[in-house]
């Protein structure tokens, strides 16, 4: 009697573009989805890089000091000002963010060690308040302070007027200034936003068109800066931080308490982040600190740092890829990947000049300034890991245990891959990849064959033998924490840019199985 | 009026407040901002209120000056 050979499987991965999935049970995870994602970026649809490093640009106060709140104060055809406020209860500026070590100057001194300021640029002027401290402002050279002002804990800048909220005594009141100044309050600008509902105004931001007012747990807009002309936009949900306000596109995303929203204004606003619900729950985050959160934005992508339970400041930061959402047919772009990262900055600021862009930001466990995905392979001396874990694969029959052959990757740099077995939290097998650029080339010292000489690619393929029985395969690849960074080619073209990226990526993943029986 | 067109800015309020602190005069707080008003020829001045969901299209200045005492600092007396 014959018997059928095990029928042979070929199956390419979907790559990475679907970003981390907290929420959907481990076998339900799409596959171009995965597990975990840390320290890494997918700017290149589909592959996933080791982010970039963090630069040390000095100190500032003395050694237990933090960033509590910082800004960019942006100066017509002038090196921008970086603003920092300090749980010392300080703020500084420096006038030159490519200095490094970073000069600071203080400004101000006295100022709450806890409550953030929140910033705003207008006729030529810095302004800036929190509700303890209340409303300052820096032009460059001369700081002043508005004691008759509302003591307001943010601001807004709305229809060529600043806006105010959050004043202690009052916190449903959203104060305006006078039209074109800043500095001058007419006594009754101000309207009661849903007086008496318990709630406080916790953040104001605006979509150019309106002036969104959110509470803890409802969002209303004013429309009419005149008659302060108010409605109720979301019911059911608010803000948490006036700092996770970002603008990004045209589009304005915050943060509430079910996860990280997209204001649509005309319809109640849409959480974004159900793929990773799990994460905003008290036991994973500090609730008490979410007033915290900062957004930031970098390249292509939106981030927030959250503070992880137990953490006072933010520790850890959830990044976005609005672009990375599917197109449909009618233009509509779906909800796009999420990644986390581990830099060691609690607030994250974009600073341009000429030449230079740079992200920047205050540590969270000492007194430096950074320049964030910075060229370099380490978070200031300090080694970090970057991890991809995928979903698990069935191939496409998943009662039938599968034996993996192997698997071709395509990628570039030295990682570690290893496999789990049907969900089992055990490394199954670990196999080191070595795809980094060939530094053996040819020179007149070596005999012939000996070598390698001519153009080495970034990218390049390599065969791993696996040899394992399972029904699912998971797939991690991290790295030990290395050093040094990699480069990534953009063509332009018949010119080719090389630009530094974290030292390995992963683009590819393909597999070839045999289908074996179902084991009883 | 509407509320950007009243000509009292909170600058100068602060500046009464100061004043009626220091002073301590024989009047209610009501009284002195009346009476500021009456030199400016404000004191029956009405602020447009239409869209504040707790007031009537229509509010006195010096009710709205006394609503939103509690948000200067330093504290003023309280008391109308």
């Amino acid at each position: 009697m014959s018997q059928s050979l095990p029928q042979e499987i070929k199956a390419a991965g979907q790559g990475f573009a679907g970003g981390v999935n907290l929420r959907d049970a481990v076998n339900q995870i799409p596959p171009n989805q995965a597990r975990k994602m840390e320290n890494g970026v997918l700017d290149e649809r589909g592959g996933w890089s080791k982010r970039l490093g963090s630069l040390s640009l000095g100190t500032f106060g003395a050694s237990g000091d933090r960033i509590i709140s910082a800004y960019v104060f942006f100066r017509v055809d002038l090196n921008p000002h970086v603003m920092i406020h300090t749980n010392a209860g300080k703020v500084y500026y420096s006038p030159d963010a490519t200095a490094n070590p970073m000069v600071w100057t203080q400004i101000a001194t006295g100022l709450s060690t806890t409550k953030q300021m929140s910033w705003e640029t207008f006729n030529g002027k810095c302004y800036f308040t929190n509700a303890t401290d209340g409303y300052q402002s820096w032009d460059g050279t001369t700081y002043a302070t508005y004691p008759s002002a509302p003591k307001a804990a943010y601001l807004r800048l709305w229809k060529d007027t600043m806006w105010a909220t959050g004043v202690d005594a009052v916190p449903d009141r959203a104060y305006s200034s006078a039209a074109a100044d800043a500095e001058t309050w007419p006594v009754s600008n101000w309207v009661d936003i849903s007086k008496g509902d318990g709630d406080r105004i916790t953040a104001f931001g605006t979509d150019g068109t309106y002036l969104i007012v959110f509470k803890r747990r409802r969002t209303m807009s004013i429309y009419d800066p005149s008659t302060f002309a108010n409605r109720v936009v979301d019911p059911e949900k608010g803000c948490e931080s006036h700092f996770s306000v970002i603008s990004f596109e045209g589009i304005v995303y915050f943060v509430s308490r079910r996860g990280i929203c997209k204001y649509y204004g005309d319809s109640p606003s849409e959480i974004i982040s159900g793929a990773l619900d799990p994460f905003f729950d008290p036991r994973v985050i500090n609730f008490a600190a979410l007033n915290t959160i900062w957004a930031y934005t970098v390249g292509n992508r939106v981030g927030w740092c959250f503070p992880e339970f137990g953490q006072a400041l933010p520790s850890v930061q959830v990044e976005y890829y609005p672009r990375l959402g599917v197109l449909s047919s009618y233009g509509i772009r779906a909800i796009g990947p999420f990644s986390f990262q581990r830099l060691p900055s609690s607030t994250i600021i974009r600073w341009r000049w000429q030449q230079q862009e740079l992200t920047l930001g205050g540590s969270s466990n000492s007194n430096k300034f950074y320049q964030l995905y910075a060229p370099v392979g380490t978070d200031d001396g300090v080694s970090y890991t970057s991890l991809l874990e995928t979903a698990g694969f069935d191939l496409g029959a998943a009662t039938n245990t599968k034996y993996l052959r192997r698997a071709y990757l395509v990628g570039r740099g030295a990682f570690t891959m290893q496999t789990k077995l049907d969900f089992g939290s055990a490394i199954d097998k670990t196999f080191p990849v070595d795809m980094s650029s060939g530094v053996d080339v040819w020179s007149t010292g070596h005999n012939w064959g000996v070598g390698t000489w001519g153009p080495d690619s970034l990218y390049k393929s390599r065969q791993v033998d696996i040899d394992s029985y399972a029904q699912f395969f998971s797939f991690i690849f991290r790295d030990d924490g290395k050093t040094i960074t990699g480069n990534k080619a953009i063509e332009v073209g018949s010119k080719e840019f090389t630009v530094p990226e974290g030292e390995w990526a992963i683009y590819g993943l393909y597999l070839e199985c045999a289908m074996l029986g179902r084991r009883f | 009026m509407m509320p950007n067109d009243i000509p009292v800015t909170r600058e100068m309020v602060y500046d009464w407040l100061v004043e009626y602190t220091a002073d301590e005069p024989d009047q209610t707080l009501r009284e002195f901002l009346e009476d500021k008003l009456e030199e400016l020829h404000l004191k029956d001045a009405t602020v447009s209120t239409v869209q504040h969901e707790d007031r009537p299209d229509e509010t006195p200045l010096v009710d709205m000056i006394l609503d939103d005492i509690p948000s200067y600092e330093p504290k003023p007396p309280t008391g109308n």
